[in-house]
């Protein structure tokens, strides 16, 4: 790694109407050098990142690329400047192939304007080679998988000479193989003096693959470190600014009576014959990795998808869950993967939000009443601390955090005995995470029982009473507390399928 | 649909939140908000100036109203659909199917209750087919309705032999077109007690609540709890059943069950629905906003007929403003 920076952002002010998001803050990259960003939602990690790829002007302050100042005027002006940003969603054209994508814009042409098909593949082919990565540059990039397209941003990212590669939560959509996968490309970005600037919530990971790691703070720098000298609980108290004590916030709780039953669960080439019990006071854990199809189990039981064969039971009794609204009146709920496309209508407010799954609740002989459903809603707002200056808040408005708990809050108001939540933190900053955690221990105390599917390991392994593991649709494993490590649960979510195996299927 | 910016909630908002009205609803409706009613009235100013006699006669007036009033109540029931995040392209057929069947029915003797009632029954069931058809084979909205449109027509023909279907039975027209309380045509009274209805079911009922949901993110309703396929089928029902009341009211006001009306209706009702802020995502959803949409391009058509505009050219004039309309409303977002 060289010794001078390739980029020195000092004393980066930016003001909003209301707020000072960012506050003499200094960040500087070195090439080859993977620096972590870090802070919870708000931090301003993000705005710093905006500004750095000029889609915001800065109030104060300088930037300093290969030892020149700059200034940015627009998105495009940074990327001439090698500075490329590779965000969760992933820029590209879904109907387009991947050479298409890599080379928009840029494809190599006659003097007619038809397209030079040789080179423009073999231009593709090596851009990918250069990395490394097995995808055929003729794949339509809405059929590859989230781990590939990601890639692909990178690649596209670096053709056009990027020296710094700005990764906004790059593995939150992974697996823990895609994330090796990942890694690899990013030490061989290292080995050739690109820059990395690396935003993630995910502490373990930072401290695997990142240099050096910057907290920020309410818009301010709270300090620059290396990763070999600290360890993510002093990164987490540099970001909450107080000790977090028991992250996880486990408490022992009474476990009763199996409150769900499921025996036998088939849906044809998605799920094969999943058993299991969940009982009240338990959180259940679901562990394996992308692929596993435990999403695709919660949909079965909550009638979201149609099973081929297989018994629900709760309560001991034998239902048949054929539609969501089955299964709410029957007391499960379900919290799926995405608030955004799933869970919640971000035009609405909290108190719409709220209500949906029990209109009735909230309603007289078909007409809302509403100020029964403002004052529900505010019963969850004060119960669960959701921040927000009102019940009639737009949701589109609120922190990943506090969305998280408005849907929540919704499924809290159907009175369930049997909460999913499917990826619960995914996306939310640390400080409303532990909150999460809080509030799971909290209802597991109540008698509710809790089917925790994440793939965060630690999370799995510090909230689960007992971990269910799953791989490509067949169980494989269970695990109780006291025993579980992140390697057994590895282990059965790598293990070889026998049945799978045995049918030659 | 359309994604405006997000901030954490300690960025404070760019672009502060609209002000709701009325407790708990997500439809910005701030009448001076509604760029439509402002509109409405630079246009009866406009030709106000240029021909004050004719124009602002209460005779010119009153035209407009029931001119507009079978638009608005086809509105009303199109707005419905589109909250829904659908379409309905048969409710320009509904009307002379519905039509014509009243008139039939008057013609032989039914008593006028029965008459209203199998006309209305008609419409629902069309709606009902529409609904169905779509949820069942998840065919979207806008292809079934295609068809449908084409159905009902020739239905129309069918029952009416090609022919106009008179209707001498003065207590139906008066009733349903032609008759005034007081000074208010029976064709406003009508209007407005649609606005009333179909603002409550939208606004304050909890099947309203569950359309909303379908349009604002079908996913999240179903996941919700939200029975999806009913509320999309009744949402077509309800289309069908305004379109059948205005084919009462039409058929009220022609004194006859033409087969050859309703063309292009369909259309009018989708702009008085846009022009009022609904649009084809399940976002909007005032029943004002489409009530002065259609008065607009009713004001519109009736002004530049008083300024002795060729009715071609009026057609224009029209487009032109629709297109001017929907820029003038997306910029504003």
């Amino acid at each position: 790694m060289s010794k001078t920076p390739i980029l020195q952002m000092k004393g980066i002010s930016k003001r909003f109407p209301g707020v000072q998001a960012l506050e003499q803050v200094d960040f500087d990259v070195y090439p080859g050098e993977v620096h972590a960003l870090v802070g919870e939602n708000g931090a301003g990690k993000s705005t710093l990142m905006k500004i750095l790829s000029g889609i915001y002007p800065k109030d104060a302050g300088l930037i300093i690329l290969n030892g020149d100042e700059v200034e940015f005027n627009d998105p495009i002006e940074a990327q001439k400047y090698g500075i490329s940003v590779i965000y969760q969603e992933f820029d590209l054209a879904q109907n387009l192939t991947v050479a298409e994508n890599i080379l928009l814009c840029r494809e190599p042409a006659n003097s007619l304007g038809l397209i030079k098909r040789r080179e423009f593949n073999r231009i593709a082919r090596e851009s990918l080679d250069k990395l490394g990565i097995a995808v055929n540059p003729n794949t339509l990039v809405s059929h590859l998988k989230v781990a590939e397209r990601q890639m692909v941003a990178i690649v596209k990212a670096l053709s056009f000479n990027a020296k710094i590669i700005v990764m906004d939560e790059p593995t939150s959509a992974l697996s823990e193989h895609e994330i090796e996968l990942l890694f690899a490309i990013i030490e061989n970005l290292r080995s050739r003096d690109v820059a990395v600037i690396y935003i993630s919530h995910r502490l373990q990971e930072i401290t695997k693959i990142a240099d050096r790691v910057t907290v920020l703070r309410d818009g301010r720098l709270v300090g620059c470190v290396q990763t070999a000298e600290v360890t993510t609980d002093q990164i987490v108290a540099m970001m909450v600014g107080r000790e977090l004590k028991d992250f996880f916030r486990k408490e022992e709780v009474q476990i009763r009576d199996v409150v769900l039953e499921v025996e036998h669960l088939e849906q044809e080439g998605v799920v094969h014959d999943v058993s299991f019990q969940l009982r009240a006071g338990e959180i259940l854990g679901f562990a394996g990795l992308v692929g596993a199809r435990r999403t695709e189990t919660a949909r079965l039981i909550f009638g979201l998808d149609q099973r081929d064969s297989g018994d629900i039971f709760l309560n001991g009794k034998l239902v048949d869950i054929k539609t969501p609204d089955d299964a709410i009146a029957l007391g499960v709920a379900y919290v799926p993967e995405d608030r955004k496309t799933q869970g919640l209508i971000l035009s609405w407010t909290l108190a719409e939000n709220t209500t949906l799954p029990r209109l009735s609740e909230v309603s007289r002989r078909g007409f809302i009443d509403f100020r029964a459903e403002a004052a529900v809603a505010q019963k969850y707002v004060t119960s669960l601390d959701i921040k927000t200056p009102s019940v009639q808040q737009q949701v589109m408005y609120l922190s990943g955090g506090n969305q998280q708990k408005v849907v929540i809050a919704k499924w809290l108001m159907t009175n369930p005995k049997v909460l999913i939540l499917d990826e619960p933190t995914r996306g939310i900053d640390v400080g409303a995470k532990s909150e999460i955690y809080a509030l799971m221990s909290q209802l597991a105390k109540q008698g509710l029982g809790i089917i925790l599917i994440s793939s965060e390991l630690p999370e799995i392994l510090g909230m689960s009473d007992r971990i269910i593991v799953m791989r490509e649709g067949y169980v494989t494993g269970e695990l109780l507390r006291d025993e579980a490590t992140e390697e057994k649960v590895m282990l059965y979510a790598t293990k070889e399928i026998a049945t799978k195996l045995a049918t030659g299927v | 649909m359309k994604e405006p910016q997000q901030h954490d909630a300690k960025t404070e908002h760019l672009v502060p939140p609209p002000k709701r009205a009325g407790a708990g609803t997500s439809i910005p409706v701030r009448l001076s908000q509604l760029g439509i009613i402002l509109a409405f009235i630079v246009i009866v100013a406009i030709f106000s100036i240029l021909k004050p006699q004719v124009f602002l006669s209460m005779e010119n007036l009153t035209n407009i109203v029931k001119q507009t009033a079978v638009a608005s109540v086809v509105g009303f029931g199109m707005t419905i659909v589109m909250l829904a995040g659908g379409i309905d392209l048969s409710v320009g057929s509904i009307i002379p199917m519905c039509g014509v069947v009243a008139a039939l029915l008057l013609a032989q003797g039914i008593p006028i209750p029965i008459a209203i009632l199998a006309a209305l029954l008609l419409g629902t069931l069309f709606g009902f087919i529409n609904g169905f058809v779509s949820v069942r084979w998840k065919i979207q909205p806008f292809l079934v309705t295609l068809g449908s449109m084409s159905v009902a027509r020739g239905l129309a023909l069918i029952f009416s032999g090609g022919k106009t279907v008179y209707i001498d039975n003065k207590l139906f027209l008066n009733i349903m077109g032609r008759g005034n309380i007081g000074p208010i045509p029976v064709l406003l009274i009508w209007t407005l007690v649609f606005l009333v209805i179909s603002w409550a079911l939208i606004n304050r009922s909890t099947y309203g609540r569950r359309v909303r949901a379908v349009g604002g993110n079908e996913t999240a309703a179903r996941q919700s709890g939200v029975r999806v396929g009913r509320v999309k089928t009744i949402a077509f029902m309800l289309s069908g059943f305004f379109a059948a009341f205005a084919a009462l009211m039409m058929a009220g006001r022609l004194s006859s069950g033409l087969p050859s009306v309703g063309v292009g209706m369909e259309l009018d009702a989708i702009t008085a629905a846009v022009l009022g802020g609904t649009g084809f995502a399940g976002e909007g959803g005032s029943m004002i906003g489409t009530l002065f949409g259609a008065l607009v391009l009713g004001t519109i058509t009736a002004g530049l007929t008083i300024l002795g505009v060729d009715p071609y050219v009026q057609l224009v004039v029209k487009g032109i403003v629709i297109v001017l309309a929907v820029i003038l409303a997306s910029s504003r977002q």
